[in-house]
């Protein structure tokens, strides 16, 4: 296992695995802690790389306070340990090149990730279909896997919380004019990927509707 | 071969604090049932994932048994105040059935479990999705017999036992809450046992 810092909060893990695995954009791994008395505790997170075979997983995990799965992962757990990870799992938050239809991804926080994942998979792929990806992000230093997306033109990141004074980017929360410009910015109308914890999920897809999205284009994923 | 995490205690913390407050601990398996107990037949038994999902489906017997079970060994609360530490529960996770079902609607924030007599809960989506639920056929490595709820429950851990509705039929998801059997007869809406949300507010208990 190795680490990589993304930000204050989240890093980024790979795990050495005992046989090749491999993944679609958008999929999921369960990793299942287990306490010395048997208790276990499991939760999911999305593969960061979409899979080539290798003998490796890679996860990007939020440290959330109080949690009870990720503090151990981010604090406690040292190279050289093990834990046990299952996958990969869905098969309906999931991109492939054979997807023609735009695509317009907005993730909040850490539900960036799977959306990162599809995202570069589109840009390393043949697809031709356009696919723009709204991020809503506390703060500047919180903004994950910022080489591949502060530079793209097809990203657009707003920071809700502060921002710093040369920021150029969107700030606030995401608004319905938001997303009605970048939906009304495709080509053709696109299907939605939305990702992030609950309300969040909720408020863009009630925002989406309206901006004349119909529900049977949009595809959530909650975080809890 | 299960990997032990050194230092991992989970929710409640060390042994001392992993009693919820209110409950006591059992080793054995008490039944809590209201009215007869229904003996379901496996072959005609079924399972509906349908309302705001993006294709609806009902599974017979075999063609549930044929999905990827998952295995997880956890600690039960009963409202009727006893714990359960440790039992290996078996069974499909509620986040593969969904995807069975196309995939949640964007509208859907509440389930609505129904069990074969017609009793129902209710849950919202968040504590259903990521791996917190499933639909489980297996309890301490044997199948559920039917008074603990067989030949399938739903099961929900880290809520009161009430919301792993027992012989589970139909799964419907719904973009408003509807209060359950329990919920409307003075048991909480929700029933987190860390916070012994026991009884509604104004059930006059
Ligand atoms: C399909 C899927 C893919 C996921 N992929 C990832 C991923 O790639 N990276 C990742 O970090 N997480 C991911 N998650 C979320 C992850 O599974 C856990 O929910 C998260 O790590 C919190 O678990 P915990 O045990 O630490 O906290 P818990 O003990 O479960 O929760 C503690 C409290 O924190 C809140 N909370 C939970 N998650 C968050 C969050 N992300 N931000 C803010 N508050 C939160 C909860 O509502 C709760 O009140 C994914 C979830 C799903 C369903």
């Amino acid at each position: 296992m190795s680490v990589t810092e993304e930000s204050p909060t989240v890093k980024t893990f790979v795990f050495k695995t005992p046989h090749p695995i491999t993944n679609i954009a958008g999929q999921h791994y369960e990793l299942r802690l287990t306490a010395e008395n048997g208790y276990q505790a499991a939760r999911l997170y999305s593969a960061v790389v979409t899979g080539t075979g290798k003998e490796e997983v890679t996860l990007t995990i939020m440290n959330v306070k109080n949690g009870e799965v990720s503090p151990y992962i981010s604090e406690d757990l040292k190279v050289g340990d093990e834990v046990e990870i299952r996958g990969p799992f869905g098969k309906f938050f999931i991109w492939t090149g054979e997807e023609y239809r735009p695509v317009f991804l907005v993730g909040g926080g850490s539900g960036v990730v799977p959306l990162h994942a599809i995202f570069t998979a589109h840009r390393d792929s043949k697809s031709k279909a356009e696919m723009k990806l709204l991020y809503s992000s506390h703060t500047y230093e919180e903004i994950l896997y910022k080489d591949d997306f502060l530079s793209s033109p097809d990203v657009a990141v707003t920071l809700t919380r502060n921002a710093p004074e040369d920021w150029e980017g969107l700030t606030g929360r995401v608004t319905k004019d938001m997303l009605g410009a970048i939906v009304d910015s495709f080509e053709a109308q696109p299907i939605c990927y939305v990702c992030g914890m609950s309300l969040f999920v909720d408020a863009i897809t009630e925002a989406l509707q309206v901006a004349g999205i119909p529900s049977t284009s949009i595809k959530t994923e909650r975080f809890g | 071969m299960s990997i032990v995490n050194k230092g991992f205690v989970g929710k409640g913390g060390a042994d001392s604090k992993r009693l919820p407050p209110g409950q006591s601990q059992v080793t054995s398996w008490p039944v809590l049932t209201y009215g007869p107990t229904p003996h379901v037949d496996t072959k005609t038994w079924t399972l509906t994932i349908d309302g705001a999902v993006n294709k609806p489906i009902t599974l017979n017997w075999d063609e549930f048994n044929e999905l990827a079970m998952t295995r997880l060994t956890t600690d039960i609360h009963c409202v009727t105040r006893w714990s359960r530490f440790g039992m290996p529960w078996d069974g499909v996770s509620l986040d593969d059935l969904i995807g069975l079902a196309g995939g949640l609607a964007p509208d859907a924030k509440f389930l609505i479990a129904s069990t074969v007599e017609g009793y129902t809960t209710n849950l919202p989506v968040r504590d259903v999705v990521n791996n917190q639920a499933m639909v489980a056929t297996h309890a301490d490595g044997e199948p559920l017999t039917p008074e603990h709820g067989g030949p399938a429950r739903l099961f929900i851990p880290h809520l009161y036992f009430w919301k792993s509705a027992k012989w589970i039929q139909r799964l419907t998801f719904t973009k408003e809450d509807h209060p359950g059997f329990w919920e409307v007869n003075g048991y909480h809406n929700y029933g987190d046992p860390w916070k012994e949300e026991r009884y509604s507010d104004d059930a006059g208990w």
